[in-house]
């Protein structure tokens, strides 16, 4: 034992915490699904991949570079320039737009995947020895874009949401909340809601961009509010579901749940469809918030479940996609991944697609929950 | 390594989180507040790793003279400090045992910071929200007010003053803290891999600290500051042993001879066992005479 043990402990004890903490093998998101008859398009990770619907084979991927060499460690893993895609696509019927980590939205063609423009989300800055001491926001977009004719509402981490001209990228307007916004807004008529991790539900006019009301929740919000008829429906970090009155922004009912609520609630007909993080999903009267049935996963369930023909395709953190019956809430079948479930799954037709956190995309049938075929994008295509 | 940390995670998280509501949503103020709760509960982890660098400083002389006579017979010479340590009251794995012990808690307070910061929504899911998803009181405050100062305590310091700040208060805390090379008079080498070390931790933690999160260089500065604070009151009641006197260089021979003003009783011990060892020797000639 030499006796110069405790510095060199010391530099081992040091290092290793280090070097522990940045393994923590925490996922920084999920992948997001968007498809229709003719592609299916999955933000995995730092790509978007362009797959055939009928054979799971790759059209396109964007960026087209070859996977960089991560630094020392684990801290610090490897990322393309563009960013990680933490949302899902959206579709028109030529550009598919997606935005990333990096502040970035991309709208890139469809058919190929060539990129068309390129819009980055940036505070506004002074530039200078001010600029160094500012006030450094994270300018991650988090939530899908919503397009609305011709304007694409960006919402950022930056507490901004940008409406920019869907051709050429170009900035019309800004909103500020005051934190984060990681939900795609939700447009209807002449209004915009934008949900903000400030605990607000912001009704915008549409034409004048001014507040028309607020509504504090009294936790974060992660998820886009749904509308139904006149009625927004709503979940938050504060263990409840509430529906608001989307004209003037008066709650109707609340629903309290054990945990966040972080799922964008769904309606069907005159159910609404929550979740709670920790593994039970709820069938609520849309009228009155009572509940009808409860259905519990073994794992934690953060996605909104995607519908047709009458049954709920539910993803859980514990592997298993649930079909189940939108009525009773009795299983169908369910389908066991190779890992954790996170995402919406999509329903083309008869064919069910859903991404795990492994990367992997999966086609089903949906009426059996049959594997047609798998997408794996490593080793590196 | 999820395993070690987990046991304490719940009670990291939920404590920076209590202290975080109790001093106004300050993120810092809460940092500083757990930070010197987790150092004090530490404290007797600590003192056994103190007391056992004294003790070993104090007879560095001993181990010396025992390395050089026992140059070639490795057995011999592990035999024989093993020993010294026993005499001197010293186990050898007294330095490293609550080291190791205090680092599943050191994990947890580095990773319970980490989380609690956490600004995407997978980690913010996965990390932050399984501790506290079920607190109706603590879910209320997601996400965490990250501003202080000039700072985004989750992301990193541009203006490189928190890194600077690690580096300075992690060379001053070792500069408290005794190490048993140089408290001892230990060889040129070991005196010179002391001294880098001196240096080289503080440019480490400083040039690490640079693409962390500017909590976690907030929690090093901290940290650092409360460790000098303590190591300064176990300085004042725990004075350094006066290494014993064994003068380098000479013959192994020579370490019998050692003098009887060698101080504490460590010296005394020593000087017993090698009398003894010295007797045998002297039966042995005998014998084979």
């Amino acid at each position: 034992m030499k006796y110069t043990k405790r510095p060199a402990l010391g530099l081992l004890f040091a290092a290793t915490l280090l070097a522990i903490a940045g393994c923590t093998p925490i996922p920084q998101a999920w992948p997001g699904l968007a498809a229709d008859g003719e592609a299916i398009y999955a933000t995995l990770s730092g790509k978007i991949h362009a797959l055939n619907p009928e054979s799971g084979n790759e059209m396109w991927v964007f960026p087209n570079e070859p996977a960089r060499k991560s630094g020392l460690g684990c801290s610090a893993p490897a990322r393309p320039e563009s960013g990680l895609f933490y949302a899902s696509p959206l579709l028109t019927e030529e550009i598919v737009f997606a935005g990333s980590d990096a502040g970035k939205v991309y709208a890139l063609n469809r058919t190929n995947g060539t990129q068309q423009w390129a819009f980055t989300s940036q505070a506004e800055s002074e530039g200078g020895l001010s600029n160094l001491f500012s006030e450094k926001r994270n300018l991650s977009i988090i939530g899908s874009p919503t397009l609305d004719g011709e304007t694409l509402y960006i919402p950022s981490a930056d507490h901004s949401l940008y409406a920019v001209n869907a051709t050429s990228g170009a900035k019309q307007w800004d909103f500020q909340a005051d934190d984060a916004i990681w939900t795609s807004p939700l447009v209807a008529k002449d209004r915009i809601y934008v949900a903000a991790m400030d605990q607000k539900l912001y009704c915008l006019d549409k034409a004048t961009r001014k507040e028309v009301w607020t509504f504090d929740t009294e936790g974060a919000i992660p998820s886009t509010p749904a509308l139904a008829g006149d009625t927004i429906y709503l979940g938050s970090l504060a263990q409840q579901v509430v529906a608001l009155d989307a004209n003037t922004g008066k709650q109707r009912w609340e629903f309290e749940t054990e945990s966040w609520a972080w799922a964008t609630p769904l309606v069907i007909s005159d159910t609404v469809y929550v979740s709670e993080v920790n593994g039970t999903f709820f069938a609520l009267d849309a009228k009155t918030g009572n509940e009808r049935w409860r259905f519990n996963a073994q794992g934690r369930i953060q996605a909104t479940p995607a519908y047709a023909s009458g049954t709920l395709y539910l993803p859980s953190e514990d592997m298993n996609l649930y079909a189940l019956d939108a009525t009773a809430g009795t299983q169908k079948w369910q389908f066991t991944a190779p890992a954790a479930l996170m995402s919406t799954p999509v329903v083309v037709s008869d064919t069910l697609y859903v991404a795990g956190m492994d990367n992997k995309v999966h086609a089903l049938n949906a009426e059996s929950g049959a594997k047609i075929w798998e997408y794996d994008p490593t080793p590196e295509k | 390594m999820d395993w070690l940390i987990e046991p304490f995670m719940p009670l990291m998280v939920n404590g920076l989180i209590f202290f975080y509501q109790l001093f106004g949503n300050s993120f810092v103020l809460s940092l500083a507040l757990l930070t010197i709760i987790v150092r004090l509960l530490t404290l007797p982890l600590m003192l056994p790793m103190q007391k056992s660098a004294r003790k070993q400083a104090a007879i560095q002389p001993q181990i010396q003279a025992i390395r050089k006579k026992y140059a070639k017979n490795s057995q011999k010479q592990n035999e024989e400090l093993m020993k010294l340590y026993r005499e001197a009251g010293i186990n050898p794995m007294g330095g490293c045992l609550p080291m190791f012990i205090q680092l599943p808690i050191m994990w947890a307070f580095y990773q319970a910071i980490v989380r609690s910061l956490a600004f995407e929504p997978g980690r913010l899911l996965f990390g932050l929200g399984k501790y506290i998803a079920s607190s109706a009181a603590f879910s209320t405050l997601v996400p965490l007010n990250s501003r202080f100062l000039w700072l985004n305590l989750a992301t990193p310091d541009q203006t490189y003053i928190l890194p600077i700040l690690v580096g300075l208060t992690t060379w001053l805390q070792q500069k408290l803290t005794p190490s048993t090379a140089t408290a001892s008079g230990g060889d040129d080498q070991a005196q010179a891999m002391s001294q880098s070390m001196t240096l080289t931790m503080p440019i480490m933690f400083a040039f690490i600290t640079i693409n962390l999160a500017s909590g976690l260089a907030v929690y090093f500065i901290i940290s650092n500051l409360v460790g000098m604070a303590i190591q300064f009151f176990i300085n004042r009641a725990m004075p350094a042993l006066q290494p014993a006197a064994s003068p380098a260089g000479r013959p192994s021979t020579k370490v019998k001879t050692t003098p009887a003003s060698e101080p504490a009783q460590i010296g005394s011990q020593r000087k017993s066992r090698v009398k003894s060892t010295s007797k045998r020797k002297g039966k042995g000639k005998r014998r084979r005479k």
